[in-house]
């Protein structure tokens, strides 16, 4: 194996990636190697785990999303981001912060990007959706909404199946990625 | 081995040459502290630059080609096109831009101000020539061309030339520090508007709007599966006052579908300004229609 010059004190973090293509994969991997952490399956006890938006389409940039294995908040980082972002986010995550990209820094001269070929959600999910995101269980939600909690269920699945998400967080990180490349002012 | 090593030392003359000539199209346009951005040079008296890129000011001191600095009065911006118009007190002469079209693959040198009168250089090539463009702001953009190759934050505004040293556009930066070119026809467009009346006027309605999916019940009665849903309206704005509220899914606009944002702002041109506008809408299960008076995008 060859030395790396690390912090004598450096942490090795067990990070599990799902739901990434092989390519981003390996590349991640390998980035992942050079500060000294290791690629895990999920089911080995990771500290960290990361996964992206995989069922984007259109030309928006791809994110990569992290979040302690023992936590539900999810943080987020451009997929291409640095080996020192990477780790300056993953030290941050670890010591229970939350990491996004600074927006003056991804925004630019953008495109008015319209959702071509996504399953965009109706708006009793977006409402839904939103009242996950405020952190109300079903039960609430569906007295919120005036709907059965059965209905709500059902929106729900529908949401994770249109996003491609497994469980709430990862809706939410998903969704929040999405209106912000998709939301204009007309 | 002698042939190939001309090969080299002609193609680096030659963009020698180039990145020198260029230093009389570049200026460099003063922020704040020894901090600037890159401006082009574009008629006598007439610079462009980056409108992302400059602080929301009346005038910026220029370091023109040679070092001389002047101040320029800020003519116009149009955050549509990204393109801001200063105008020098003196005229002065200047190297005309011959403008050309991107080709995708083609050799293009993006030049930059170091800030001190002369030019700085980048090669690269055309990574993309596309379609024409709307940006997030309503502007109409001729064709996407994307560049591969990197930018300085202070050489963003140069202006982009061909193999053949004519000009293809302005420098900018989109989303994540790619690097687009602002192509020379918009320029020319946007300019002239600039220098009439200092800002480019779009209809507008004051919805900010998101895509959905139209519930199944309702498919057939809007005639599509997908609207752009009202979150919020701009309160005074001409939606508002025409009583459109959020969670409204437009249908069509003067009859034309309006599912799309390119099929919306295809009406909202500068002739729509002060005309009608029936707006088809999904509330509440049921479609109604209602009218606005399209108004000026406020300047941003």
């Amino acid at each position: 194996m060859m030395e790396i010059a690390s912090k004598p004190e450096q942490l090795t973090l067990r990070v599990a990636v799902t739901r990434i293509e092989q390519p981003v994969q390996r590349e991640l991997r390998f980035k992942l190697a050079r500060l000294g952490h290791v690629m895990v399956d999920a089911d080995e006890h990771p500290d960290i785990v990361m996964f992206t938006d995989a069922k984007r389409r259109g030309s928006g940039e791809a994110m990569l999303f992290l979040r302690r294995a023992a936590s539900d908040v999810v943080s987020s980082l451009p997929l291409n981001a640095s080996v020192d972002q990477l780790e300056a986010a993953l030290s941050a995550i670890i010591a229970g912060l939350i990491v996004h990209p600074d927006d003056g820094h991804i925004d630019g001269f953008r495109q008015l990007e319209e959702a071509e070929g996504e399953h965009l959600l109706t708006p009793r999910e977006l409402e839904v959706l939103h009242a996950i995101s405020r952190g109300l269980q079903n039960k609430a939600i569906a007295r919120d909404l005036d709907i059965s909690l059965h209905t709500v269920k059902f929106h729900i699945e529908s949401v994770y199946r249109k996003l491609g998400a497994r469980n709430r967080t990862e809706a939410i990180a998903i969704a929040r990625k999405r209106s912000r490349d998709q939301v204009f002012d007309l | 081995m002698a042939e190939h090593a001309n090969i080299l030392e002609d193609l680096s003359a030659a963009l020698v040459q180039r990145s020198a000539a260029a230093q009389n199209s570049v200026v460099g346009v003063g922020l704040h502290d020894e901090e600037y951005v890159t401006g082009t040079l574009w008629q006598p008296g007439l610079i462009i630059a980056s409108n992302q890129a400059l602080p929301k000011w009346e005038a910026f001191n220029v370091v023109l080609p040679g070092g001389s600095v002047q101040q320029a009065a800020v003519a116009g911006r149009d955050p549509g096109t990204n393109i801001a118009l200063l105008r020098l007190n003196e005229q002065g002469s200047i190297t005309l831009l011959k403008p050309a079209h991107a080709t995708t693959g083609a050799v293009v040198l993006a030049t930059g101000s170091d800030g001190k009168g002369s030019a700085t250089a980048r090669l690269g090539i055309v990574n993309q020539a596309g379609p024409e463009w709307h940006s997030s702001f309503g502007g109409r953009i001729d064709r996407r061309i994307v560049l591969d190759l990197g930018l300085g934050r202070r050489e963003e505004g140069g202006p982009v030339f061909n193999a053949a040293g004519e000009f293809i556009g302005m420098s900018t930066f989109g989303p994540r520090g790619r690097v687009l070119v602002i192509p020379a026809v918009t320029i020319e467009r946007a300019v002239e508007l600039l220098k009439k009346d200092g800002h480019v006027s779009r209809g507008w309605l004051g919805v900010t709007f998101q895509p959905v999916a139209i519930p199944e019940s309702l498919q057939e009665a809007a005639g599509k599966s997908k609207g752009l849903m009202a979150m919020s309206t701009t309160e005074g704005g001409p939606a508002a006052k025409a009583g459109v509220v959020a969670g409204d899914i437009i249908v069509a606009l003067n009859d034309t579908p309006a599912h799309r944002y390119r099929s919306i702002l295809s009406q909202l041109g500068p002739e729509s300004i002060g005309g009608k506008a029936t707006l088809r809408l999904i509330r509440g299960g049921k479609i109604i229609s209602l009218e606005a008076t399209i108004e000026a995008r406020p300047h941003a």
